[in-house]
């Protein structure tokens, strides 16, 4: 069960010093990451995280935990005054965000968007300080084969729900997988695929890899588009909503909330799917649904709610089990690792106090955006504004500054680029890059539990199938990698269809 | 074009795969485990031949002329060759700085001028910006590094 007491002193800290500064900083440089339309809270995290090397752990996580959740609601303000989402997540936003900056209500759709942003966030970042403690509890019986039954899990639902093309999907995943294997054999010690270098010995350096795909490679990205960059010229004023206009969504955060949180602990499936399906269940059940896409609050609300109810869901796997939902979790978790935090359940046993700053340092992150969203809104739209000309080339000196920082080895900037010419080359032609990522980190934990299984069993592989919680996580996993795959390939005959058609035409 | 590729990167990952699995049978043999060090990765290896011969398949069945990548294509133009060049510039930082020729103030200032002259065309006010910029990331972000978040630079 969660300590509130330690929860209180985890508020205390997390105000504190250095800390209540991380956190303010985190929380206005991820709104900014986030309403600039290329950035994505990833390439957010992934950037800054060599940059927290020099601080204390908590200090590091309670600012890259600001830059998370800030990024998640930063895209929503692009969405409104561009109808080009800052994030990908905040696309469900532009329906009825965009038609209330025509009509001149720029304004009350941002104040509108922030607060149900930090409605949803606060409310699943408080669902994951009561659950985690329970999960992780739950966890400590879990032995080798479950482990390798939810390494399974995570890795199937995420090859099979990124991207449009399974196939794509399951090539990058194996390729993760692949260069998963590079380093020390888990079990013996051997080296595999080092060819005979030292730097390859602790397999390939993590933290470079994730920067070069996630951030160098939305940077070559932007390059690509430099010339498509849409102006902000909308006047915003009254950013403050009304009493009366929080009433009426009301009923859009009453749904939002508890499917943010459902969607976020989901693996793969994060802000995106949540703020539409969070967006469609209030359109559904709106008493006036004809009149969501011209302009609505509700829709705003509905949206921008569920997208950052999903922060919360998607950390409980990550900080419970050691398994990342979504991309952006996946560096959160190799920046939990580099402050020599291993997520899992025996964090929870042997650092309660730790995890509960975290928990408290995600609560505050979300009253924190909603902060400084209220007070610079008229500064964040400009943010839109700013010439990425200039801007790129600096985002490609952070990132090839804080793969250096890393280990201080060339080896990791010559890793950093070639990952991010082959991350850019992987989203130019739709290989996801997220399984990949979340392959590698789950690669490890797949094979090394396997193979203890196997041991404690004395190899018989039986052990499987004749324990009940690995069983239940086998079969849903193959259920849903089924299902995933076949919506899938029809999704495509249809693509390949409409394109035929075209063709033909 | 997207046929093309997912041709070239299916071929280039059987090779890999066969690279792979020719790697792993000089692994030693299980001895602390039933299945041994080069189990996991022979199956990877065949996972992904597997799969490249799919991707082949797949595009072979892509309809000729048009792709289905190329009808999602956005509206303006796309400009590979600017992120060819940023590619080959940022090539030519990392050997400088590997090669240690060259301070990193220096160098980033070199490449960032280089690098925002590459994105626009050529004008003395926006020279002067690029140099005001490049100079401002060169020395004064390697200061912010150094002395601020404690990072060593290359």
């Amino acid at each position: 069960m969660i300590d509130l007491l330690l929860l209180f002193k985890g508020f205390g800290t997390v105000l504190s010093g250095y800390n209540g500064v991380a956190l303010l900083l985190g929380s206005f440089f991820g709104i900014i990451i986030g309403a600039i339309p290329g950035l994505t809270a990833t390439m957010g995290i992934a950037l800054l995280v060599p940059f927290t090397f020099g601080m204390t752990p908590i200090t590091g996580i309670v600012m890259l935990l600001g830059i998370y959740t800030g990024a998640i609601y930063g895209g929503g303000i692009a969405s409104i005054l561009i109808k080009t989402p800052g994030t990908p997540a905040a696309m469900a936003t532009t329906y009825d965000g965009y038609p209330m900056a025509q009509k001149g209500l720029a304004g009350k759709a941002i104040g509108i968007a922030t607060i149900s942003s930090g409605v949803g966030g606060t409310f699943t970042a408080v669902c994951l300080a009561f659950f985690a403690p329970i999960l992780a509890n739950f966890a400590l019986r879990f032995s080798a084969p479950e482990y390798f039954a939810l390494a399974v899990f995570g890795l199937s639902v995420t090859i099979t729900l990124s991207g449009r093309s399974p196939v794509k999907g399951f090539i990058s995943g194996t390729l993760g997988l692949l260069v998963a294997m590079v380093g020390l054999d888990p079990m013996g010690g051997f080296q595999r695929f080092t060819f005979g270098r030292s730097e390859l010995t602790g397999g390939l350096s993590f933290v470079p890899m994730l920067i070069g795909l996630f951030a160098l490679s939305e940077g070559f990205r932007q390059v690509e588009i430099i010339f498509s960059a849409p102006k902000v010229n909308v006047v915003i004023r009254n950013i403050l909503p009304r009493l009366s206009d929080l009433k009426s969504c009301l009923s859009a955060y009453i749904r939002a909330c508890p499917i943010g949180l459902i969607v976020g602990i989901t693996p793969a499936i994060g802000a995106d799917t949540s703020a539409f399906v969070s967006y469609a269940e209030t359109k559904r059940s709106s008493k006036h649904p004809e009149k969501f896409g011209t302009g609505v609050p509700e829709g705003v609300a509905a949206a921008q709610c569920g997208e950052n109810a999903s922060t919360g869901g998607d950390v409980l796997p990550m900080i419970t089990l050691g398994i990342p939902g979504d991309a952006a979790t996946a560096v959160l978790m190799g920046a939990l690792t580099i402050h020599n935090l291993q997520p899992g359940p025996m964090l929870f046993k042997n650092q309660p106090e730790v995890v509960h700053e975290i928990f408290a340092g995600m609560i505050l992150a979300n009253i924190t955006f909603v902060v400084l969203g209220l007070i610079f809104a008229r500064f964040f739209a400009q943010v839109i504004n700013l010439d990425r000309k200039y801007l790129t080339p600096v985002i490609f000196i952070c990132c090839m500054v804080g793969s250096y920082a890393i280990n201080n080895v060339f080896y990791d900037l010559v890793t950093c680029v070639v990952c991010g010419f082959i991350g850019y080359l992987m989203i130019r032609y739709d290989f996801p890059v997220a399984p990949m990522v979340l392959a590698q980190i789950l690669g490890g934990m797949m094979e090394s539990n396997f193979r203890r299984a196997l041991v404690m069993s004395r190899g018989d592989p039986l052990i499987f199938l004749t324990r009940p919680i690995t069983v239940t996580i086998l079969v849903l996993a193959t259920v849903t990698t089924i299902v995933a795959v076949r919506r899938q390939l029809q999704a495509l005959r249809q693509a390949e269809a409409a394109a035929m058609a075209e063709n033909v035409d | 074009m997207v046929r093309k590729f997912d041709i070239g990167v299916a071929a280039a990952l059987i090779v890999i795969s066969v690279a792979v699995y020719w790697e792993s049978l000089s692994m030693p043999p299980a001895f602390y485990d039933p299945i041994g060090p080069a189990a996991f990765p022979r199956a990877l290896s065949v996972t992904i031949c597997f799969l490249s011969i799919i991707l082949i398949i797949n595009a072979f069945r892509l309809p000729s002329g048009k792709s289905i990548q190329a009808t999602r294509q956005p509206s303006h133009r796309l400009r590979a060759d600017l992120t060819v060049g940023s590619a080959i510039l940022t090539g030519i930082y990392t050997l400088l700085l590997t090669l240690r020729q060259l301070s990193f103030a220096v160098s980033t200032t070199v490449y960032l001028i280089s690098f925002i002259l590459l994105l626009m065309p050529f004008d003395r006010r926006r020279l002067l910006y690029a140099i005001i910029i490049a100079s401002v990331m060169g020395f004064g972000g390697g200061y912010i590094f150094t002395h601020v978040f404690y990072i060593d630079l290359p």
